[in-house]
């Protein structure tokens, strides 16, 4: 955990500073809300749900959305 | 006057996949406008819609119809139909939010998780963080703990953390959730008295206040939420 938090970290400051463009593909729902700007929820090889990240996580429309984002644990 | 915030007609419903696809009604026929220097708090019991309407003029929430008029650079944009880049966009330049809760960055210090949006907004971090101190020694929070993240600070030291870090930019907008819900009379009075700066500044505020003394103190104008309940 502490080594996935320092690349967090390093990954967070390099967008910031160098202006970098990333796509990041996570299963953890947490880091996608604290890295990214924009979500694209995908299925079976399709995107399903788009739109900024915390519209899809707080605000879910498609049924696979919904179950993802009700499947996490608060810590 | 032309107003910053114009919501016409704005409906919001929930349909639960999960549960079968019943759909929760939130909030229809939202409509109100706010003026610059303007304060309009939001009022009705918990649960009539009042931080799902923040919501979505913010535009967290998706609204299923209606408009959300936004005054943004000086033109106004339909929030609710708007692509997510031009919401972020508003958002940088234009709408400030401030939750109930903190929501930081873990392991950020406190004096950055203020000065932040500042920086983002092309100040120097130095003047920034100046600018964070001010706002942090005004709403009590000891200059010990500025270095340290707000993670293990109380309730009341962060929410007034997230307080100052809503309040430091010049955006024409602003959304308050409970403010002051869990802070003590001195800090509500700093609360109070940076809102009536923003107001003096020509800030368009929407707020929602259960403590009817701060919301005298605050509101120009109350809008009655039930008027929006939803027919379930």
């Amino acid at each position: 955990m502490s080594v996935q938090a320092r690349l967090l970290d390093l990954l967070r400051s390099l967008v910031a500073e160098l202006n970098l463009a990333v796509v990041i593909v996570t299963h953890d729902l947490a880091v996608a809300r604290l890295l990214s700007h924009r979500v694209m929820v995908m299925k079976g090889g399709r995107v399903i749900e788009t739109g900024l990240t915390d519209q899809v996580l707080d605000d879910p429309r498609e049924p696979y959305t919904q179950l993802l984002v009700s499947s996490i644990l608060p810590p | 006057m032309t107003a910053m915030i114009d919501v016409t007609d704005a409906k919001k419903t929930f349909t639960m996949h999960l549960q079968g696809g019943i759909e929760l009604p939130v909030v229809s026929g939202v409509t109100f406008n706010v003026n610059p220097g303007e304060c309009v708090v939001l009022s009705g019991p918990s649960g009539a819609g009042k931080s799902s309407i923040l919501k979505m003029i913010f535009g967290n929430y998706r609204c299923d119809s209606g408009r959300i008029g936004i005054r943004h650079r000086g033109v106004v944009v339909d929030l609710a139909t708007a692509e997510p880049r031009q919401v972020l966009n508003i958002r940088r330049a234009t709408i400030g939010y401030v939750s109930q809760f903190l929501r930081a960055v873990p392991r950020v210090a406190t004096i950055d998780v203020v000065a932040e949006p500042l920086i983002a907004g092309g100040m120097s971090r130095a003047d920034a963080q100046a600018r964070a101190g001010e706002l942090l020694h005004r709403l009590n929070i000891p200059e010990r703990l500025w270095q340290l993240p707000p993670a293990t600070f109380s309730g009341g030291e962060q929410q007034r953390v997230n307080i100052a870090r809503g309040f430091i930019s010049d955006l024409p907008i602003l959304l308050l959730d409970e403010p002051t819900a869990s802070l003590d009379a001195a800090n509500r009075a700093v609360v109070v008295e940076l809102i009536a700066e923003k107001k003096r500044g020509g800030v368009a505020m929407v707020a929602i206040v259960h403590d009817d003394e701060i919301r005298h103190l605050i509101a120009d104008r109350i809008v009655d939420v039930t008027s929006f309940a939803a027919a379930a």
